[in-house]
């Protein structure tokens, strides 16, 4: 019982993975060379915060 | 094993129908402090070599939702869900609105990190600052934002409660940990609790910032910080902050100024019956060319810090006396100044790396109910010493 609920979990893990990847969009890739086109200064307390800002802009195109 | 076999033909024919592409990036920051070189008046000097900071952020988003998981590893982990500094999810359907609701940090100071070291908003200290209002993080909060950069405006508001709870029985009577060294008890501190969600019955925050965009070059913030826990004796707890950003391809400049009013009961940790205090931060970063830059940064806080007053007591049949320590501190009223200088040179290695060498000197000043120059104030960590610091960091962001 053990080993089928392990296989299970296993087995619906890596379908989720490959489901998820071949879903993605051509659009997508987009996203992240925006993420690193916005110019995010090394300062500790705004890094995070300018990250998020810019994958919001890169949401509403 | 028949079961398993049939689970195993539908998984793969049925996840498709309820399986949806999702986006994630994780992003780090990371600062080496790869040589610092610590010295405090009437101590031996020091060299410390070790991580400065280390956070890890993830964040995922799928059509109007978004989520975000703050990791701060180098934070104390021994305490529960401390590894979690932010974790909430974003609801983005409503033009320039955002809802946010989950644990994290409650917006309404003006943060910059120093030249070599983190503001003392965020404990950057050598000698040790003495200011009870930090970065407010770690807070259950539920959060309405409204603006952006195109409206020249950001206003977020916020409703927020602490993750620990001072524990009360049934009679709503506060627990003491105590110790009995001889034949009175002596209380050292309140139990408290850990919470996922905060009561609004027992506590209550509210946070609001407003980011005003004058132009390309500047930002100004105001932002108001209020707090009342219901238990019987404490008071609000507010502050306010004001801010300012220059930002141009020759320089930054940043400014934040905070007043801010804090009580606590008498053996909470940090305690202190009325603490007024005053910060002040002014910093600049001068470009000399893309690789090169100059930072300079100064920050000054007052703090005026009234004590309880520690006596015998009895309660339930038990007698309490004051430990030695409390009866030392008992309705003493500390004046602190401290003020820092810091200097650097940064090089920028790569497009999201840096090196900084600088220095930093800083002072406290301590008087007890009007004496000044004393070696030893009880709770005030070197009370009346002066540090430097020599200090060399890599700093790296993905």
């Amino acid at each position: 019982m053990k080993k089928s609920v392990i296989t299970l979990g296993l087995i619906l893990t890596i379908t989720s993975v490959l489901v998820s990847c071949s879903h993605q969009t051509p659009g997508n890739p987009d996203r992240y060379l925006a993420s690193e086109k916005c110019p995010t200064k090394g300062e500790y307390h705004s890094y995070f915060d300018e990250v998020e800002k810019c994958i919001d802009k890169s949401n509403d195109r | 094993m028949k079961k398993l076999l049939v689970a195993l033909f539908l998984v793969p024919c049925l996840l498709p129908l309820k399986a949806y592409s999702f986006d994630t990036s994780v992003r780090g920051f990371i600062a080496l402090d790869a040589l610092n070189f610590e010295k405090i008046s009437g101590d031996k000097a020091a060299s410390v070599i070790g991580i400065g900071v280390l956070d890890l952020k993830i964040f995922a988003e799928q059509d109007d939702m978004a989520a975000a998981i703050k990791l701060d590893l180098d934070g104390k982990l021994e305490k529960e869900n401390n590894i979690f500094e932010e974790a909430y999810a974003t609801y983005k359907g409503v033009p320039n609105m955002r809802f946010l609701l989950g644990k994290g940090v409650v917006r309404f100071q003006n943060l910059h990190w120093g030249a070599i070291e983190n503001s003392y908003q965020d404990g950057g200290s050598v000698i040790g600052s003495d200011n009870n209002y930090r970065k407010v993080s770690r807070k259950a909060f539920l959060a309405v934002s409204y603006g952006g950069r195109s409206l020249g405006f950001i206003n977020q508001f916020t409703i927020w409660g602490d993750s620990t709870e001072l524990y009360t029985n049934q009679d709503g009577k506060l627990q003491y940990t105590s110790t009995e060294p001889n034949n009175a008890k002596t209380i050292t501190a309140y139990r408290t609790e850990e919470v996922t969600a905060f009561n609004t019955s027992k506590q209550v925050g509210l946070g609001n910032k407003l980011e005003y965009f004058a132009n390309d070059a500047w930002k100004f913030t105001f932002g108001q910080l209020y707090n009342k826990n219901r238990i019987q004796g404490k008071k609000p707890n507010y502050a306010f902050d004001i801010g300012a950003n220059y930002e141009s391809s020759a320089m930054e400049v940043w400014v934040d100024a905070l007043y801010g009013f804090s009580s606590k009961l008498p053996y909470e940790s940090y305690t202190t019956l009325a603490k007024t205090e005053y910060f002040l931060q002014v910093g600049m970063e001068y470009y000399l060319n893309e690789k090169w830059s100059l930072v300079e940064n100064a920050e000054a806080l007052y703090v005026k810090d009234q004590q309880h007053t520690y006596t015998r007591f009895v309660e339930d049949g038990i007698t309490y006396v004051p430990t030695s320590q409390q009866t030392e501190k008992s309705g003493a009223t500390y004046k602190i100044f401290t003020y820092k200088l810091e200097s650097a040179v940064k090089y920028k290695l790569t497009k999201s790396a840096q090196i900084t060498v600088g220095g930093l000197y800083e002072k406290k000043q301590t008087s007890r109910n009007g004496v000044k120059n004393l070696a030893f104030v009880r709770d005030v960590r070197n009370a009346n010493r002066d540090a430097y610091k020599l200090a060399a960091a890599i700093s790296f962001w993905f």
